[in-house]
C-alpha cells in the first residue's frame, strides 16, 4: 500500500526556479511558509570542525568490557588487561590498536541512556530527539539539520551530499532514523549499505567513461521531460532532474574513484569488513573535502544478549590474516578496533587542503552505542542486557583539547555513574552529544525553525527531558 | 484545437513548440468542455466550473494507456497492446481497453495462478495492506492466496473484511484469513508468551485505521485532550477508554503458538470448550501490563464501537459484533472509496487515507473555525461511498468508475500557469513516481530479461515482483537492496514509500544490476530486435519503454545515435539506456 500522501512531501510550499542547486540535488529555495528561525538562549557554537564523523555502535557495546574496563568475577581472563601509559584500564586483547592512539581520545564515562529499548534508544542516536508517533513523520536526522544549517558553505566544487550513512538499512522499520523530515530533499541522506559488498553506484570505470558521457550527452537533448515549463512543470520532474545533476556531478568527479575504489593493502589494513570500508570511505570522503559534514558510520552487532565472551577461546591472529575471535564482544572489538584506529591514525596524518592543520583537527569523531549492559552477572545465556544507567565513549578531534583522558567515572561494577567531571553534573544524555555535535559545526543549538507540517516549532536540541528540564548543552569540558 | 494532444498522436508531425502549445492551451484548459461520464465526472467538473478553475486537456491515448496499465495491473502495456490502440477507431476503446484488464469473474471452475496481472497486482496491494510478513512465515502464501482467491471470484470488500475480523484457525499457517488477525499479536519478555490486552489493542488500530481510515494511535495511549487539539479535532474529544472499549470487541479472541516458539498461532473466541491454551481471563482486562503503552487504569471497558457507541448484540460473538458495526457503518464504504481514489488519483479526496477527522466530514455541520471540511469533495466522496455500497462493495466496479471518468484521464501536462489553489480540484493528473515493485517489473518487462525466482513455502515459481511475497528476493543482496532504496516497506511500520533520492537517480544512470538487464543479451528483446532494421529497432524500443512511438524528432535523434555507434549493438543499449532513464519511464503520468 503506497500512503505516498502520508509523508510530509513539500506539497504546501512553492518551489522557485532552480537557481543554485546543492550538490545533492535539492534545490533549497525558500518555502512558503519560511522556516522562522528563533534562539532561546545566548551560546556561542564554537565551529572548531569541518566535519563530524559518528560511529554509531548499534545494539549498545559493554561498558565494562570496552572503554570503562571492570575486571568482574565474570570478566574472562584472556583480555590481557594492563594500564595503558595515561592511566586507564585497557583490554589490549579487545582493543590493541586504539590503546595505541589513547594520546588522541578523550575517553568519556559518564553517559546516559532515556531509553532501553533499541529503536527508541537509536532514535535518540541518529535524530537527536525522543519518538514521538505523532511527530516522527516530518522529524529531521541530525545529518539533515547540519545539511540544512551548513548549505551556505556549499562549494562549487563540492561533489558529496553533505548527510552520508553507510551500512545502516535505510528503509523498513528504520525509516524515520535516516529522514530529513519536513525539510527539503538537499537534507536528505545518501544511504548506503556496504555490507553486500562495495557495489556502489558512483564509479565509472575507466573504460565505460566515453561511453557514459555519450549516454548522457544524448539523455540531455533527448528528455524533454526535464525541461518542461517551470510555470507548470511537476515538482517531482523537477526533484528527479535535480537528483541527476547530483548523481551525474558524483559519477564524473575525477575524485570519486579515490573515494570508492579501496586498495587491497588499505582494506586489509581496516579489517577486511563492512565496517572497515564505511571507515575508510569516510576517510576518503573528508581527504576530499568535497563536501561531506557527517558521516555516520554504523557498526552492527553489539548486542551481546548471549555468549557475550565468545563460545570458546577464538584462534589467535595470525599474521596477514584478518583477526578473528570466538565471536560476542571480541569480534566486535576487532573489527571496531583496526578500523577505527585506523581511521584516526589516518586523518592524523593528512594535512588538510591549506596545509594549516591535519584532517583530524578539523575532524569532530565521536563513537559510542545507545545504551550500556547489563553490569554484574551474566544472564541466562552468558550474555549481557540493556543498561541505560550507563554508557562510555571516545571523542577525537575537531577541538577536542587535552585527548589522552578520562571524563566521568563509575563504580566498581559499571552500574552507576560515580562522578560526571562536567558543569552540568548529570548524565551527559543524548541531547547533549547532539548539542556538541551541532556546536562543532558552527551551530546553534538553542535554534528551532516554525513551518513543519504539524503546526509544532522543531528545536534541533530540547532543553527538557519529558517532564525534566535537563538544560541540554554541549559537553564544553571537550574542548578545555 | 487540442494541440499537445493531436500533435503526439501521429509520428510524422514535426514538434509543435512548446509556447505554441501554450497558446493553444490557454484555449483548451478550459471550462465544461470534457464528456461527464459518471458521477465523478459530474462532481469534479461542476465543482472547477463553479470556482473558474482551469483544467488539462484529457490525456492522449498512449498517455492513458501506460497511466491506467500500471495502475490497474502493474505492469506496462506492451508494444503490441499500444500499437493496437492506437489504430483502434472504436469511440469506445478507453472502456474497453479497462475492461480488458480486469479479469471478468471466472465461470467454469475456479483456476488458480493464470497469468492476471490485475489480480497480481491488487493482491500484492493488500499483501503490502496487512503486512504480511516473515511474522506470518509459512502463513505468508495461505494468506496471500486466500488474498488472490477473494480478488479472483470477486468476494465483496464488506465481506472480505468480515472474513478475516472473524475468522477462527487452529492454525494461521493453513488458514488465510486469520494471519489478518494473529499478525498484530503482542509478545513479551524472552518467552513466547503473549500480552493479550496489548494484542487486542494493536487488532484494534489497525483493523479501524484500514477499514475506517481513523487512526487511534494516539488515543491508545492518552485521551485526545491536552495532545490533539491541533491535529484531530474528533478524536481530541476522545478518551483512552473509549479506545478500550473497541479494543475489548477483541477480548475473548485468544491467539496461541501452537508450538513452542514458532510463529504458527491458533485463532479462537474463548468460550465454552476447544481452547488449548487460555491462559487468561476472557475478556479485556484493565489490571494487566502492558508491554508497549502507558499503565491502565479502572474504566468501563464494556465493548462499545468507537464511531457511535453501538454494542454487541445477542447471540452473536463480540467479534462478530465488531465486523457487523464495522461494515455497516458508512465510513467504512467512504474511508475504502478514498483509500482507492488515492491509489488511482494520487491523493485522497481525505488525505493522507488514515487520518480522516469525523468531526470535519459534514457540510451541513461543519466544524468551527479555523477548521475547515477535510474531504475536498464532501459530496463526491458521500456519492462513491453510497455508491460502491449499492453496487455490493464490487471493487471491479468501483475500479471501472474512477478509470472510466474523464476525471481520471484528465493529462498531466497543464500547459498554463499552475496555482497551488488548484492542488484541491484534482484539475491536471498528479505524477506518481513507480512503486519499488512496480519499477523493477518495468525494467525487466522492458528489457525483456527476467530473473526467475522461487516463491518460497510453494513449489511456484515468479518472473514479476508483483507474483511473490517481497522476501522470495533475499533480506539482503543487490535486488533487495536496490528495492529498500526505492522505498519497499518491510511491511511493518512503514508504508511503502516513493519519494525520490540522489541514489535512486544514481542507480538509474549506473547501478550494476541496471546495467546488466539492458546488455543485448539472449533472450532479451534487444537481441530480437537487432535482427530488424533500425526504424523499428527505434519505434519498439519507445513502444517497449514510455508507451508510446516517437516524435519525428526524437526518432530522427535516435536513428542518428544508432548509426553513429561503434557497434550497431552499443548504439542500441545506449538507446535503451536513455529511455530507462527518462522521467516519463520512472514516473506514471
Amino acid at each position: 500500500m503506497r500512503l505516498r500522501s502520508d509523508l510530509p512531501i513539500l506539497n504546501r510550499r512553492k518551489f522557485f526556479q532552480l537557481g543554485a542547486l546543492s550538490v545533492t540535488g535539492g534545490w533549497l529555495a525558500p518555502l512558503e511558509q519560511p522556516l522562522r528561525a528563533a534562539t532561546s538562549e545566548k551560546v556561542s557554537p564554537r565551529g572548531s570542525a569541518e566535519c563530524v564523523i559518528f560511529v554509531n555502535m548499534v545494539g549498545g557495546p559493554s561498558q565494562m568490557d570496552t572503554f570503562d574496563l571492570k575486571e568482574l568475577k565474570t570478566t574472562p581472563a584472556n583480555l590481557d588487561v594492563r594500564t595503558t601509559k595515561q592511566g586507564l584500564k585497557w583490554p589490549y586483547k579487545l582493543l590493541p590498536e586504539t590503546a595505541g592512539i589513547l594520546d588522541d581520545l578523550v575517553i568519556v564515562r559518564s553517559m546516559g541512556a532515556w531509553e532501553a529499548t533499541h529503536n527508541l534508544a537509536q532514535y535518540w542516536q541518529q535524530v537527536g530527539h525522543g519518538f514521538s508517533a505523532a511527530r516522527a513523520k516530518e522529524m529531521p536526522s541530525i545529518g539533515s539539520v547540519i545539511a540544512y544549517e551548513l548549505r551556505n558553505k556549499a562549494k562549487s566544487s563540492d561533489f558529496l551530499p553533505p548527510f552520508v550513512s553507510m551500512n545502516f538499512p535505510a528503509g523498513g522499520q528504520n525509516g524515520f532514523l535516516l529522514n530529513e523530515g519536513f525539510l527539503d530533499s538537499a537534507a536528505a541522506p545518501l544511504a548506503m549499505d556496504l555490507r553486500n559488498g562495495l557495489d556502489v553506484p558512483f564509479v565509472l570505470p575507466d573504460e565505460y567513461q566515453s561511453r557514459y558521457d555519450r549516454r548522457m550527452e544524448f539523455l540531455k537533448a533527448f528528455d524533454t521531460g526535464r525541461k518542461v515549463d517551470t510555470d507548470w512543470a511537476p515538482k517531482r520532474f523537477l526533484e528527479w532532474e535535480s537528483f541527476t545533476r547530483g548523481a551525474h556531478k558524483m559519477l564524473k568527479s575525477p575524485e570519486i574513484g579515490k573515494i570508492f575504489q579501496l586498495t587491497g593493502e588499505e582494506r586489509e589494513r581496516y579489517g577486511s569488513n563492512a565496517f572497515g570500508d564505511a571507515c575508510l570511505i569516510a576517510r576518503n570522503m573528508v581527504r576530499a573535502q568535497a563536501g561531506a559534514r557527517y558521516i555516520l558510520l554504523n557498526q552492527g552487532g553489539w548486542d551481546h544478549h548471549g555468549f557475550i565472551y565468545g563460545r570458546g577461546q577464538g584462534e589467535e591472529a595470525v599474521p596477514g590474516k584478518p583477526r578473528r575471535g570466538p565471536g560476542g564482544v571480541y569480534g566486535l572489538s576487532a573489527q571496531f578496533d583496526q578500523g577505527f584506529a585506523n581511521l584516526i591514525r589516518d586523518l592524523k596524518e593528512t594535512k588538510s587542503r591549506d596545509g594549516n592543520s591535519t584532517l583530524l583537527e578539523k575532524t569532530f569523531v565521536l563513537a559510542n552505542g545507545e545504551f550500556g549492559r547489563t553490569p554484574g552477572p551474566l544472564n541466562g545465556i552468558q550474555g549481557r542486557d540493556h543498561w541505560a544507567a550507563v554508557r562510555c565513549g571516545a571523542f577525537a578531534g575537531g577541538g577536542v583539547k587535552h585527548a589522552g583522558r578520562v571524563i566521568g567515572a563509575t563504580d566498581e561494577q559499571g552500574a552507576k555513574i560515580t562522578r560526571f567531571d562536567w558543569h552540568k553534573n548529570r548524565p551527559i544524555y543524548p541531547e547533549d552529544v547532539t548539542a556538541t555535535i551541532y556546536s562543532v559545526l558552527g551551530i546553534d543549538w538553542t535554534k528551532s525553525l516554525s513551518g513543519t507540517p504539524s503546526g509544532r516549532d522543531f528545536l534541533y536540541v530540547e532543553p527538557m527531558s519529558g517532564t525534566n528540564f535537563i538544560g541540554s548543552t554541549e559537553v564544553r569540558e571537550l574542548f578545555i | 484545437m487540442r494541440g499537445a494532444y493531436w500533435s503526439r498522436q501521429t509520428r510524422r508531425v514535426t514538434i509543435v513548440p512548446f509556447r505554441f502549445i501554450l497558446a493553444l492551451a490557454i484555449c483548451s484548459t478550459c471550462f465544461g468542455e470534457i464528456a461527464r461520464k459518471n458521477l465523478i465526472d459530474n462532481f469534479i467538473f461542476t465543482k472547477m466550473q463553479r470556482d473558474g478553475i482551469p483544467h488539462a486537456p484529457l490525456a492522449n491515448d498512449t498517455e492513458f494507456l501506460r497511466r491506467v496499465t500500471l495502475d490497474l495491473t502493474g505492469r506496462l502495456p506492451t508494444p503490441e497492446q499500444v500499437r493496437s490502440f492506437l489504430k483502434d477507431t472504436d469511440p469506445n476503446k478507453r472502456d474497453k481497453i479497462i475492461d480488458s484488464l480486469i479479469p471478468a469473474l471466472p465461470t467454469e471452475g475456479v483456476s488458480r495462478r493464470r497469468e492476471q496481472p490485475f489480480l497480481d497486482r491488487w493482491t500484492y496491494f493488500f499483501s503490502d495492506l496487512f503486512r504480511n510478513n516473515a511474522q506470518n512465515e509459512q502463513g505468508i502464501p495461505t494468506f496471500r492466496n486466500y488474498i488472490y482467491k477473494v480478488l479472483e471470484v470477486g468476494i465483496p470488500y464488506d465481506d472480505f473484511a468480515r472474513d478475516m475480523i472473524t475468522s477462527n484457525a487452529i492454525s494461521n499457517w493453513t488458514t488465510g484469513p486469520a494471519s489478518f488477525i494473529s499478525r498484530n499479536r503482542v509478545m513479551e519478555g524472552d518467552g513466547y508468551k503473549m500480552n493479550h490486552e496489548d494484542t487486542c489493542d494493536e487488532i484494534a488500530v489497525w483493523s479501524t485505521k484500514i477499514f475506517l481510515g481513523v487512526n487511534l494511535e494516539c488515543v491508545s495511549c492518552h485521551d485526545g485532550a491536552g495532545h490533539l487539539e491541533k491535529i484531530n479535532l474528533w478524536l481530541s474529544k476522545k478518551k483512552r477508554a473509549d479506545f478500550w472499549r473497541q479494543a475489548s470487541f477483541f477480548g475473548k479472541t485468544s491467539i496461541g503458538p501452537v508450538f513452542g516458539r514458532q510463529q504458527e498461532f491458533i485463532v479462537r473466541d474463548l468460550g465454552a470448550g476447544y481452547s488449548p491454551r487460555a491462559d487468561y481471563d476472557s475478556g479485556y482486562s484493565l489490571k494487566t501490563q502492558s508491554s508497549l503503552r502507558v499503565p491502565r487504569y479502572k474504566a468501563d471497558v464494556t465493548p462499545a464501537f468507537i464511531l457511535n457507541g453501538e454494542k454487541v448484540n445477542p447471540g452473536e460473538s463480540e467479534r462478530q459484533g465488531f465486523a457487523r458495526l464495522l461494515t455497516s457503518n458508512p465510513q467504512f464504504a467512504r474511508a475504502a472509496v478514498n483509500m482507492f481514489w488515492a491509489e488511482f488519483m494520487g491523493r485522497g479526496i481525505v488525505d493522507p487515507p488514515f487520518g480522516f477527522d469525523m468531526d470535519r466530514q459534514d457540510p451541513s455541520h461543519p466544524p468551527p473555525a479555523p477548521w475547515t471540511i477535510q474531504p475536498t469533495h464532501p459530496e463526491l466522496l458521500n456519492a462513491l461511498a453510497e455508491d460502491f455500497a449499492k453496487h455490493n462493495y464490487d471493487l471491479r466496479y468501483l475500479f471501472k468508475l474512477i478509470t472510466k471518468s474523464n476525471a481520471y484521464q484528465l493529462s498531466w501536462e497543464f500547459g498554463q500557469k499552475w496555482d497551488e489553489k488548484y492542488d484541491d480540484y484534482y484539475a491536471r493528473h498528479i505524477v506518481r513516481r513507480l512503486g519499488p515493485e512496480q519499477f523493477w517489473d518495468a525494467v525487466q518487462q522492458s528489457t525483456g530479461v527476467f530473473q526467475e525466482f522461487n516463491i518460497n513455502y510453494t513449489a511456484l515459481k515468479g518472473k514479476y515482483i508483483m507474483q511473490a511475497h517481497y522476501l522470495d528476493f533475499g533480506e539482503t543482496g543487490r535486488l533487495p537492496d536496490l528495492l529498500v532504496c526505492f522505498g519497499q516497506t518491510d511491511r511493518e511500520d512503514n508504508a511503502s514509500s516513493d519519494r525520490s533520492s540522489l541514489l535512486q537517480a544514481a542507480h538509474l544512470l549506473n547501478n550494476s544490476l541496471v546495467l546488466s538487464q539492458i546488455k543485448a543479451q539472449k533472450g532479451s528483446r534487444l537481441e530480437r530486435l537487432l535482427t530488424k532494421p533500425d526504424k523499428e529497432v527505434v519505434e519498439d524500443l519507445f513502444l517497449a519503454t514510455i508507451s508510446r512511438p516517437p516524435t519525428a524528432e526524437e526518432e530522427r535523434m535516435s536513428l542518428d545515435l544508432l548509426s553513429k555507434a561503434n557497434k550497431r549493438e552499443e548504439g542500441a543499449e545506449d538507446l535503451l539506456w536513455a529511455l530507462l532513464n527518462r522521467v516519463d519511464f520512472i514516473f506514471n503520468r
